[in-house]
């Protein structure tokens, strides 16, 4: 099945990798200017707080210390950030808007606001400065339980508002009010999804530098979205976009995060670099990450399945909260994709879903690496489970009786998707996805011998097996610029940034395909607004989809007028030509041919004439922007072995079969999933904020806020499926989100396997679960697991 | 957070009153205090660096005393700031005179519902009850050293013997102590002795070797 060409589809070994694995590439912490100055932001304790006054005094006497400031000296700076994404066209929607502040000037509105800058000659000083900054402040009641929010009374997060919700949304499709009450078997059921942070393994950082005599800002942010940061500080700072110059370096993890504009950092650092014509740098430290960087996952849903008794799905209602956070300034693009990814790839009729986005005093949510999927996900691949253990039909059975067949693609799902477009699922082909996944996890074996045998053993073996969609490739566009250069290199620029994505190798491979060059020959510049100024951002796993599309079609442009050259020089003509091996040659005359390095010099003679509208160089920019996202999709499946005393996990085989179009490098895909799934592991089982009702987060530590370590993670058994996108020419989807989607759907079903001898009537309905989450809901309030000895 | 407990001293109460009324007293039951001012009846304000473990810097705060109803209680309002967090809350201090062979001894009980937040909720949440309850056990054996000395000058009508304040090392090392009894169960210590003890012998025979 796989159309692999010379460069496109090969498992060609990471361009960018040496450099990592070597400590040679640059990170913003390695940035070092003369003279620069260091910022501690000084955070709120409080998680909501009315502000009386801010002492800076004490503080600014300190020893190195060059200034300190509030809100009240940004003057007309202080300003609100911007709506990034508006609300989508959806009928009767309600949406208030309350972004984020540089600093926190009346009132703080969650605990980790920043209310003060301490700058310093050194991050030390400016640290100890940092605690002799006096806040005084009354608090108020936080707001943090979703529903008692919305409970007339509740204090407000925002008291110009009317109450803490943010938006309210309804979407269908069908109308589930018909046949609600003429369903075989209806499934009514609770599903609460709780928060975690990314834990991304750099943090944020930023340094700007203001050249006072140039008139110049250049700015190194940790963004995924270089571009639209510097039109917007030109924008704040009263720059030309011309005089603002801004680089994402290498990032050591962005997954969503990053994606998140005008955090009050990146406004207020480059603020100060201006106000004293200096270097200025702040590197967000870890504990400060877990109340300064934005987090996601905080969702209550109410759902209901209508279906048939031979399994096959009538209709679905789902009414939910998300929780908003303390601001909203991504809109709102987690709860529309929680809402428009559970449908999955299944055939639902009839679909009603809305939703209460709420306000409350806690870490903003951005999306993060699925980006609202896996409450989607979970709903519905938990209901089906639900409904096939009511039914009697085996799980994997009753996902197989409600696919969408291949031959109902394109398929228009009537509601509005983050993309502001309809949602159409462009492609797919789900049920050779799920076969192979169970011929990986040899599931009728497992059923017949493996489970069995470790029960009379005593072990208790679960097996899981879920499917998912993901919505990827969203527009609008992104460009590219394609140059072969005199030497023989190419390099390719384009907009998005990199944080590990393996762009230095995908894009080399879609130019190489096309110019017939060597990947390592190939250099590709990333997230530089100097080299590329035009396009978006690295988000929704959309990279390879829409920047990789642009860089496709610049590479046929320079094609192009490498051919015309070459066919000039060679006396031959374009059609004849072939690129291969570095060179252009006329085929069937093999000493008929030109290096591209030499054709690059032809095409820029420093001396002569040149016919008039000749434009010089092998040289092209591109852009482009899809109609819709592409709809990639999946299968995973586990086993996993419960220890029913400790109630640990240990999963003995992972299998993920994704099918994200054309592959145009496997092993990037496979890493891909690897690490999606170390995530999504994490999220399941291991990371889970918990904060008491004043808002107080209790776990700031990675030592007591777990991430899964190599040892939990098992090898995924990874599989392809190619089902090309029609919606690009390079017929790719999106894999950035696959790995970390399902997997909460994934454990809970396994759990509830293996754990059925002990726990016949168990149902997870929650994510994150942990052992002593899991020990609660299989034991109840018993203090001790059978078998195990009083304490 | 709920601190609850009870002290027994050997002292009548109206001696243990006047002390928790002394701010030059209470000032020398933790150490660290830059300052301790009555600046009304009842109402004291302080400064107090300390560092205990990832407890480390300034606290600021405020202590008022309501409903006293002389010698037998009093109900506290604290607030405390600084660098590490915060702590405030509200509690009853009650004090009870008992009897019996050797003279009068009075019990001290108290319940405290604190609200912790910052740093300190954030990194310190998993040893915070056993913290706050080794903090409070510390400061009342101080109080009460400072109490027996002024039974002592109260009943021998001599001079009253000076009680310094602890020492921050020694403070901080009765906490590692306290906290690490508190968090680890008893039955494990000969595991732990027998485990540091295996790690030092191994450690000599590399060195010896």
């Amino acid at each position: 099945m796989s159309r692999a060409g010379r460069a496109f589809g090969q498992r060609a070994r990471r361009n960018e990798d040496y450099d990592l694995l070597t400590g040679r590439a640059q990170f913003i912490d390695d940035i070092t200017l003369p003279d620069t100055l260091h910022v501690a932001f000084v955070r709120s304790d409080l998680a909501h707080a009315r502000i009386n006054s801010i002492d800076t005094t004490e503080a600014r006497k300190m020893p190195g210390v060059v200034a300190v400031y509030t809100a009240a000296d940004l003057g007309d700076y202080w300003a609100p950030g911007p709506l990034l994404v508006p609300p989508p066209p959806v009928k009767r929607l309600e949406f208030f808007e309350r972004t984020q502040v540089p600093l926190a000037k009346d009132k703080v509105v969650y605990a980790g606001e920043p209310y003060a800058a301490v700058v310093a000659t050194s991050r030390y000083l400016a640290e100890d400065a940092a605690a002799l900054v006096y806040l005084d402040a009354d608090p108020l009641d936080a707001v943090i339980d979703l529903e008692a929010a919305l409970a007339a009374g509740s204090p407000r997060v925002h008291e110009d508002l009317a109450s803490n919700v943010a938006a309210k949304v309804t979407q269908f499709k069908g109308d589930y009010g018909s046949i609600e009450q003429s369903a075989d078997l209806r499934i009514t059921q609770r599903f609460v999804y709780d928060r975690g942070t990314a834990a991304a393994i750099e943090n944020r950082g930023i340094l700007a530098h203001f050249d006072p005599k140039a008139q110049k800002l250049l700015v190194w942010d940790t963004t995924q979205a270089p571009i639209p940061i510097r039109g917007g500080l030109a924008r704040m700072l009263g720059l030309a976009v011309s005089q603002v110059h801004v680089i994402a370096p290498n990032i050591g993890g962005g997954f969503g995060p990053k994606i998140m504009m005008f955090y009050p950092e990146e406004v207020v650092v480059p603020w100060i670099s201006k106000q004293l014509g200096r270097p200025v740098k702040w590197i967000e430290d870890r504990h400060e990450n877990f109340y300064a960087t934005t987090q996601e996952r905080g969702q209550i849903h109410d759902a209901e399945l209508a279906i048939s008794k031979d399994g096959r799905i009538v209709g679905v209602k789902d009414v939910f909260l998300h929780d908003n956070g303390a601001h909203n300034p991504y809109g709102l693009t987690v709860p529309i994709n929680s809402q428009c990814t559970l449908i999955g790839p299944y055939d639902i009729p009839h679909y009603h879903s809305e939703f209460t986005a709420v306000f409350t005093n806690r870490v903003t949510v951005t999306p993060y690496r699925g980006a609202g999927r896996q409450h989607g996900v979970f709903v519905m691949e938990r209901l089906l489970d639900i409904a096939a253990k009511k039914l009697k039909i085996d799980p994997v059975e009753i996902r197989r009786r409600n696919y969408i067949p291949p031959e109902d693609f394109p398929k228009a799902q009537e509601v509005i998707y983050q993309d502001f477009a309809e949602l159409v699922y462009d492609s797919g082909n789900y049920l050779p996805a799920l076969e192979k996944a169970l011929v990986h996890i040899d599931y009728e074996r497992f059923r017949k011998e493996q489970q069995p045998q470790a029960l009379a053993e005593g072990r208790h073996l679960g097996i899981g097996v879920v499917s998912y969609i993901e919505g990827t490739g969203i527009g609008p566009y992104e460009g590219a610029r394609v140059c072969i250069e005199p030497g023989g290199k190419i390099s390719i620029a384009t907009g998005i940034g990199t944080q590990g994505q393996g762009h230095y190798t995908a894009f080399a491979q879609v130019v190489a395909e096309i110019l017939g060059a060597d990947i390592k020959d190939i250099h590709v510049v990333t997230g530089d607004t100097r080299e590329f100024h035009w396009g978006s951002g690295t988000f929704a796993s959309r990279g390879a989809v829409v920047a990789g599309n642009a860089c496709h079609a610049a590479a046929l442009k320079v094609r192009e007028k490498a051919a015309t050259l070459a066919a000039t020089l060679l006396e031959s003509s374009p059609d004849q030509l072939e690129f291969c091996d570095g060179v252009v040659r006329v085929a069937g005359s093999a000493d008929k041919k030109i290096s591209l390095g030499d054709l690059a010099a032809q095409a820029n003679p420093l001396r002569g004439a040149v016919k008039p509208g000749t434009e010089p160089g092998l040289e092209a920019t591109a852009y482009f922007g899809p109609d819709r996202g592409a709809t990639a999709s999946g299968v995973h499946a586990i086993v996993l072995e419960v220890d029913v005393e400790t109630m640990m996990v240990a999963i003995k085989r992972y299998v993920v079969v994704h099918d994200c179009g054309r592959v145009i490098n496997p092993l990037i895909v496979e890493g891909q999933i690897q690490g999606g799934v170390a995530q999504g592991i994490g999220n399941a089982f291991y990371e889970q904020l918990h904060v008491d009702e004043n808002g107080q987060l209790l776990n700031a530590s990675l030592m007591d806020f777990l991430l899964p370590t190599a040892c939990d993670v098992p090898t995924v058994i990874s599989d392809h499926v190619e089902t090309p996108s029609p919606l690009t020419p390079l017929g790719v989807k999106g894999a950035g989100e696959a790995g970390t989607i399902p997997v909460g759907a994934l454990y809970a079903q396994a759990l509830e396997d293996a754990l059925r001898p002990i726990a016949p009537d168990l149902t997870i309905c929650e994510i994150p679960l942990s052992p002593n989450r899991l020990f609660e809901l299989v034991y109840g309030d018993e203090k001790t697991s059978p078998g195990r000895e009083n304490a | 957070m709920k601190a609850v407990g009870k002290h027994l001293f050997n002292a009548d109460r109206q001696l243990v009153w006047d002390a928790l009324q002394d701010s030059a007293v209470l000032a020398r039951i933790v150490p660290g205090f830059e300052s301790l001012d009555q600046v009304a009846p009842g109402q004291f304000e302080g400064a107090l660096k300390i560092k205990v473990g990832p407890v480390n810097g300034r606290f600021s705060g405020q202590v008022s005393l309501s409903d006293i109803d002389a010698p037998n209680g009093y109900t506290v309002a604290l607030k405390g700031k600084g660098g590490p967090g915060f702590v405030e809350g509200t509690g009853q201090v009650q004090l009870v005179e008992q009897h019996n062979g050797a003279g009068a001894q009075t019990e001290l009980s108290y319940d405290f519902d604190l609200k912790v937040g910052g740093r300190i909720a954030g990194v310190g949440q998993r040893l915070l009850d056993s913290a706050s309850r080794v903090f409070t056990k510390e400061a009342l054996d101080n109080l009460e050293k400072q109490i027996n000395a002024r039974a002592e000058a109260a009943r021998t009508g001599g001079p009253l013997a000076e009680v310094a304040a602890p020492s921050q090392a020694a403070f901080a090392a009765a906490m590692v102590k306290g906290v690490a009894a508190d968090v680890v169960p008893r039955r494990a210590w000969p595991l732990i002795i027998a485990a540091l003890l295996g790690t030092a012998a191994l450690i000599t025979w590399l060195l010896i070797r």
